[in-house]
């Protein structure tokens, strides 16, 4: 397995603290905030570096020792949320991971923020969505 | 037929065409208008609106639904398509303004507009983001009559470095009934904010009886989405909001979590919660 960040379609802006990455996916209008790790995973994913060497890279590049479980975590989480090219799934079962049903329910509710391990995710707002409805003219007493 | 006048306007980059048949109405119309309009020149023009009075006895080709009802009154066009009608011209001009506001904050091309109350405080914004019947305007009519200075109830205004504008409008109470009034700031006490400010703190708060307030922090990435949650241009121009978002947030503190009463919750906010949270901001830029 040789997972590959995503690219085509996504518009990619870094925020500066604790390197997070954000990421809108114009396919889905789905914008996703990756923490530190999540991020550090999603650049490493370059399409040519099999699982177990961007384990490696992954911890070298970081400050702080990783666990590989969380580093499979994220790797799960991003194929999971579509920012791979394809999708990857850890083979075995003793993995703390969460389901693709439970993430799409996760990004389901507009505008509602919910963070998992390593991703949090919004379904971008319509413009109706975003804005105060107004009520229709009143008509006055009956 | 009489050839209409027409006013153009450009707000925020977004430049806009008013036709009128009737030139008295020019002043009500103006009134409309957002905060940080000014006229423009002949230009290419992103919507063009038409104010029209219809009598069913002088009735146009293109009107003939509206005829068929037999009723003269105002019509609204935007782009040729019928908007609103209504014998009202006021409850006219509410949809215009409504319509016209989407429209800008979908398409503004030198701001950033966000679903959001803001108030200044110590010459930093608190930024409020939420939806309709979250309570924002309760909250900030209430962090007003603490001295806290008005910027909007509805919209926090962005520019491209990152400070929020004033967006004065009369605050929109809503009524019982559910229909809304609109009372100036000045009426609770509250002084308006006139100069740009950079975000101080940013809330995701929306009111629950008897709620404890207890927020846990918001990453600035997290805080980004949430902004990008609240505004209607996510989906038309997401890069140009991820990135002024970016700079807004920096330095600011984002907090998430339920309230009570937005009197105490307030008072808490600006006396105690706030005043921690700050000191902590300080220390991390």
């Amino acid at each position: 397995m040789t997972p590959q960040a995503r690219r085509t379609g996504m518009i990619i802006e870094e925020v500066e603290v604790d390197g997070e990455v954000l990421l809108y996916d114009r396919e889905r209008d789905q914008a996703h905030c990756l923490n530190g790790v999540a991020a550090l995973v999603w650049r490493h994913a370059d399409g040519s570096t099999p699982v177990d060497s961007l384990i490696g890279r992954v911890r070298q590049a970081s400050a702080t020792a990783i666990d590989e479980d969380i580093i499979w975590s994220a790797l799960e989480s991003l194929s999971d949320a579509h920012l791979l090219v394809e999708p990857i799934h850890r083979s075995g079962a003793a993995v703390l991971i969460e389901s693709r049903r439970t993430m799409m329910k996760r990004v389901a509710a507009v505008g509602a923020i919910t963070a998992g391990a390593a991703i949090t995710s919004i379904l971008a707002p319509t413009p109706a969505q975003a804005q105060t409805p107004t009520l229709p003219p009143d008509p006055g007493p009956d | 037929m009489r050839k209409p006048t027409a006013v153009l306007v450009v707000i925020f980059g977004v430049r806009i065409e008013i036709q009128f048949d009737d030139p008295s109405i020019v002043g009500r119309i103006a009134s409309c208008l957002p905060s940080g309009w000014s006229l423009c020149g002949p230009t290419s023009i992103d919507r063009i609106y038409r104010f029209s009075w219809t009598d069913p006895h002088r009735i146009t080709s293109s009107l003939s639904t509206a005829a068929a009802s037999g009723a003269s009154g105002w019509r609204l066009f935007a782009d040729g398509a019928l908007v609103a009608q209504s014998g009202d011209l006021d409850a006219l001009c509410e949809r215009f303004q409504a319509d016209l506001e989407l429209f800008v904050a979908i398409h503004a091309r030198t701001r950033v507009i966000v679903h959001a109350g803001v108030v200044g405080w110590q010459g930093r914004a608190i930024v409020i983001p939420g939806r309709s019947f979250s309570g924002k305007t309760t909250l900030v009519a209430a962090l007003i009559r603490l001295g806290a200075e008005y910027y909007s109830d509805e919209y926090a205004v962005f520019d491209p470095q990152g400070f929020v504008w004033p967006f004065p409008k009369p605050l929109s109470i809503r009524m019982g009934s559910g229909a809304r009034e609109a009372r100036p700031a000045e009426d609770a006490g509250g002084v308006v904010g006139r100069k740009p400010i950079r975000v101080g703190w940013i809330l995701l708060t929306e009111y629950r009886p008897a709620e404890v307030w207890e927020p846990r922090d918001l990453t600035n990435g997290q805080a980004i989405l949430a902004l990008l949650s609240n505004a209607a241009a996510a989906r038309y121009q997401p890069g140009f909001l991820l990135t002024t978002f970016r700079v807004a947030v920096r330095g600011s503190v984002a907090l998430q979590g339920a309230r009570g009463d937005a009197t105490a919750f307030a008072h808490h906010l600006l006396t105690d919660s706030l005043a921690v949270e700050s000191r902590t901001a300080d220390l991390l830029v």
